[in-house]
């Protein structure tokens, strides 16, 4: 690829193969209760760095790095996620990421740092709705009560088995972002599992 | 299902994690390892201590953050001691107490891995 182009990530297959929208809810609900959508050609870049170099990569990339584990940090649409110790996922707006990587990898840090575009490895799944938690909480074990996992808290956890990384952005909003191999099975269980909610799959939320 | 404590992520379930069998076995120094006898290279090797008590071993934390460290658990109770960063012994006295009675501290691959290595020319 020219380096010039900037890099678009591809949309996740499992909601390219499926009729959208779908609907599934119990007959006795006037509306679903949990509505899902991907967030299509959104930027993903791991980023891994030691806590020496944190701050000079935040001003690179205009988003602070969180130093707490298990919190995510966002401004201006950029969202960092923090994966491990020295470990950062960044989400970026779609079209951004080859830019971004660009300025990583021409800065004095690189013999510090890596970077890699994920882009398209990973897919962001963005779920809302009042009964996401009693969603979540049927394939999840970790504790998604809104006093212990609220805005801005992640977990790297397994959510039916599968690895994902959870985003809580607001109360009843959640990112679910997971391998894009997986994404279709991911979809597959939600469906399956929020049928009881009421439960659309739509382009766009 | 054990509750373990990753040392990043905080308390998860067992599920979560991958054990990857016993805590400091330290590798023969490549300075020495060429006049090894195939009986001490074994003990490096092959060679897995199987207490009935407290154990010293290495965890992944393999569905979330990927980061190994060493537990010290009983592996009866399946209490957990300790838990303490990977390259590092243990600081609780039982976990020292472990780490002093296991029988490769006095093994010959173990006193082979302490040989400075060979520097480059």
């Amino acid at each position: 690829m020219d380096e010039n182009t900037p890099h678009i990530a591809f949309g996740c297959a499992a909601f390219t193969d499926k009729k959208l929208p779908i609907l599934k809810k119990p007959e006795f609900l006037t509306a679903p209760q949990i509505e899902l959508s991907e967030i299509p050609h959104l930027g993903k870049l791991n980023i891994r760095c030691d806590s020496i170099n944190r701050d000079e990569v935040s001003k690179l990339i205009q988003c602070n790095l969180p130093a707490e584990p298990n919190y995510m940090s966002n401004k201006a649409g950029r969202f960092a996620v923090s994966l491990g110790p020295d470990e950062y996922l960044l989400l970026a707006e779609p079209g951004s990421e080859s830019q971004l990587e660009q300025i990583l990898r021409s800065s004095h840090l690189l013999e510090h740092i890596s970077v890699v575009n994920v882009s398209d490895a990973f897919c962001a799944i963005r779920l809302s709705g009042i009964k996401v938690r009693e969603l979540l909480s049927k394939g999840c074990p970790i504790d998604l009560h809104p006093n212990n996992f609220y805005s801005n808290r992640t977990a790297q956890c397994e959510l039916a088995l599968a690895n994902v990384i959870l985003i809580c952005l607001e109360d009843n909003e959640f990112v679910c972002i997971c391998r894009t191999s997986f994404a279709e099975y991911v979809l597959d269980w939600c469906i399956d599992a929020g049928q009881e909610y009421g439960i659309l799959i739509s382009k766009k939320i | 299902m054990l509750r373990i404590k990753c040392p990043f992520c905080g308390y998860r379930n067992e599920s979560e994690f991958s054990c990857g069998g016993e805590a400091h076995i330290a590798r023969p120094s490549a300075a020495v390892s060429d006049k090894l006898t195939d009986s001490t290279f074994s003990e490096y090797l092959f060679m897995r201590e199987n207490p009935k008590g407290v154990f010293l071993e290495r965890w992944c934390h393999t569905s979330g953050c990927r980061r190994w460290f060493n537990v010290a658990r009983d592996t009866v109770t399946h209490q957990i001691y300790e838990i303490y960063p990977a390259g590092k012994t243990p600081k609780t006295t039982i976990g020292k107490k472990a780490y002093q009675v296991n029988w490769r501290r006095k093994s010959k691959a173990e006193v082979a891995s302490k040989y400075l290595k060979r520097t480059p020319k």
